[in-house]
């Protein structure tokens, strides 16, 4: 797993998270929790829901 | 079918056009929990005169979500247009389609309600926009927790470029 930090821009609505860099294309799920994306990718275990 | 920024195969297009098909699609669950910001899920870039005079993209989305009275807001977002921004509750999951077209200009759009399903009758205007289409322009899916405890997913998307 890698993680990419969030950048926080203000919007007229509030703040929205973006990842600082895109999103590995061998990405096998991505969960932000707000200050991260936790990228899994082919090997990692993915979290159970 | 297009994949990517490969404009091969598919229909459509007219002379100079890039043919219509499939620009991007995945399958992999993106996924925000812990925060009440906005939070971008997906970005799909849309290349630069991709779009003719009236051609569209149609976007198909699936996303699951914590079921709770609490509100899970979806949002896509075109350049600064918000073209789909619908709120559920007590539900699991959704199938969204957003469709812009061009409106005999590259720089005038028109769609469905934002706050509107695809297909269903709405109360609130259409959703227009002067985004200029012969420049590289981000299409964006986000979500959006009321409670920091549950989960929004983008379980999967796919975009597609119609040019007649």
């Amino acid at each position: 797993m890698i993680t990419i930090p969030v950048v926080m821009t203000e919007t007229p609505t509030g703040l929205l998270l973006t990842p600082a860099q895109p999103i590995p294309e061998d990405a096998i799920t991505i969960i932000c929790d707000g200050e991260h994306y936790n990228v899994y990718q082919p090997g990692d275990t993915v979290p159970q829901e | 079918m297009l994949r990517g920024s490969s404009y091969t195969g598919g229909g459509g297009g007219g002379i100079g056009l890039p043919a219509s098909g499939v620009l991007k699609q995945s399958a992999v669950p993106a996924s925000v929990t812990g925060t009440l910001s906005e939070t971008t899920l997906a970005t799909i870039a849309i290349p630069a005169g991709a779009m003719g005079a009236n051609g569209m993209l149609r976007i198909t989305a699936l996303w699951s979500f914590t079921n709770s009275a609490n509100n899970k807001t979806l949002k896509g977002v075109l350049a600064a247009s918000q073209f789909m921004n619908q709120v559920f509750t007590t539900s699991t999951s959704i199938r969204t389609q957003t469709m812009i077209t061009n409106r005999g200009a590259a720089n005038s759009q028109v769609g469905h309600a934002a706050s509107a399903g695809a297909f269903s009758g709405s109360t609130s205007a259409v959703v227009t926009s002067a985004i200029d289409t012969t420049q590289a322009q981000n299409f964006t899916l986000t979500g959006t927790l009321a409670n920091t405890g549950e989960t929004i997913t983008l379980e999967g998307y796919t975009v597609e470029l119609l040019n007649p």
